[in-house]
């Protein structure tokens, strides 16, 4: 198998990878990388989404060729419980989650958002987030977390 | 470096992956892109998923293009690709030449692996194979459905059932190991898709995309096209 060269969360990884496999399996099985979840395997939940550069994309069908030379990055690379993205802070200061499972792919939507627009409308960010589906209903909370996480990162 | 994003039918995806160093040599350009059920990757463009490009069947492209969702005048014809079984590698081939063959092959089968049922090209066609076969009852419970041709082949090459079948576009069979064509659907099944690539409205890099189409169609690519499944 060849060998698969892309940055993962600021890290250079190279990888013996089938290039037909896709990237949410490899960063789980293979990475150990857990926080993007399998959700409805199409690309149309959510659920598996990561940055590739500044976009958000499910990472389910996408497929480890398309990867390379990439610049990804999942939750891991966001922040860590110690110091937290202010979009982390965030989501926890509005309890903007109920089960979680949608959340990682929420917040990879909204930073890629932010890496584009910090100082999105209201309304952009219900555009950004128009793609992540939480059965939970949590939507609402997580529009304030992330206008609250833009005011917070905004240069004073 | 640039980068020309694709949402592509799961059939283009080993000639797209087969030509992504020839197009960073030609433009600089890198290729990232999403592969699955055509209906699932044209709701994602009406969903305004950024892409510069999308691949799907000819039919699926006029509509979007209705839609000025995609650039007509960018529209170009890739290849035609058929609908074809597939065993594991290990397995006898499957001989199947006429109505009768096939009826008894998808009966005999233990599990049936397909892509998804409603949103793909082959998926959609094998329900309908079923149901002039008078079996889509019968095999219902052994029918073995994912969301992509590529995953219901994945799942094919590891499956442990005795007497396991897949059907799915030809491309998806010859990209992935462990799995091996078995032929064509016979005379009265069988299904050629022609795909067809264009540059979206809303591209950010329509140059750039428009010279990957011209890559996905030059002439001095047949024979890759062809090793990868495409046929004429």
């Amino acid at each position: 198998m060849p060998i698969i060269q892309f940055q993962l969360n600021g890290a250079a990884i190279a990888l013996d990878a089938d290039p037909d496999h896709t990237l949410l399996d490899v960063l789980r099985a293979r990475l150990g990388i857990t926080s993007s979840h399998f959700g409805c395997g199409a690309g149309e939940c959510g659920a598996c989404y990561v940055m590739v550069g500044d976009r958000a994309m499910a990472s389910c069908d996408m497929p480890m060729w398309s990867v390379t030379d990439k610049d990804v990055v999942t939750v891991e690379g966001l922040g860590t419980a110690e110091q937290p993205h202010p979009l982390q802070r965030a989501f926890i200061s509005e309890q903007a989650m109920q089960c979680g499972y949608c959340v990682s792919g929420i917040l990879i939507s909204a930073a890629a958002l932010l890496k584009r627009n910090p100082s999105p409308t209201e309304a952009e960010v219900r555009a950004a987030l128009d793609r992540n589906l939480c059965r939970c209903g949590s939507h609402n909370r997580m529009v304030r977390a992330v206008l609250r996480a833009a005011a917070e990162m905004a240069p004073s | 470096m640039t980068t020309v994003s694709i949402l592509s039918g799961g059939a283009a995806q080993g000639l797209v992956r087969g030509l992504t160093d020839s197009f960073k040599v030609q433009t600089g350009c890198g290729i990232d892109g999403e592969f699955g059920a055509v209906g699932i990757m044209a709701d994602k463009l009406r969903a305004s998923t950024p892409a510069d490009l999308v691949i799907l069947t000819k039919a699926l492209l006029a509509k979007l293009a209705e839609e000025q969702l995609v650039i007509s005048s960018s529209i170009a014809d890739i290849g035609r690709v058929e609908t074809a079984l597939a065993v594991r590698s290990r397995d006898p081939r499957v001989a199947v030449k006429t109505e009768a063959d096939l009826r008894e092959v998808l009966r005999g089968a233990d599990a049936i692996f397909v892509p998804d049922i409603k949103a793909s090209t082959a998926g959609q066609h094998v329900a309908k194979v079923l149901d002039q076969l008078g079996i889509a009852y019968e095999v219902a419970s052994r029918l073995k459905i994912y969301p992509n041709g590529a995953t219901a082949m994945r799942e094919l090459a590891a499956s442990t059932a005795t007497r396991p079948i897949g059907c799915t576009q030809a491309t998806e069979i010859i990209a992935t190991d462990g799995i091996a064509l078995s032929g064509a659907l016979p005379p009265g099944y069988e299904l050629v898709t022609m795909y067809t690539a264009g540059v979206t409205a809303r591209a950010a890099h329509p140059q750039e995309a428009a010279a990957l189409i011209t890559l996905l169609t030059g002439a001095d690519q047949k024979g890759l096209r062809q090793r990868v499944g495409f046929v004429g």
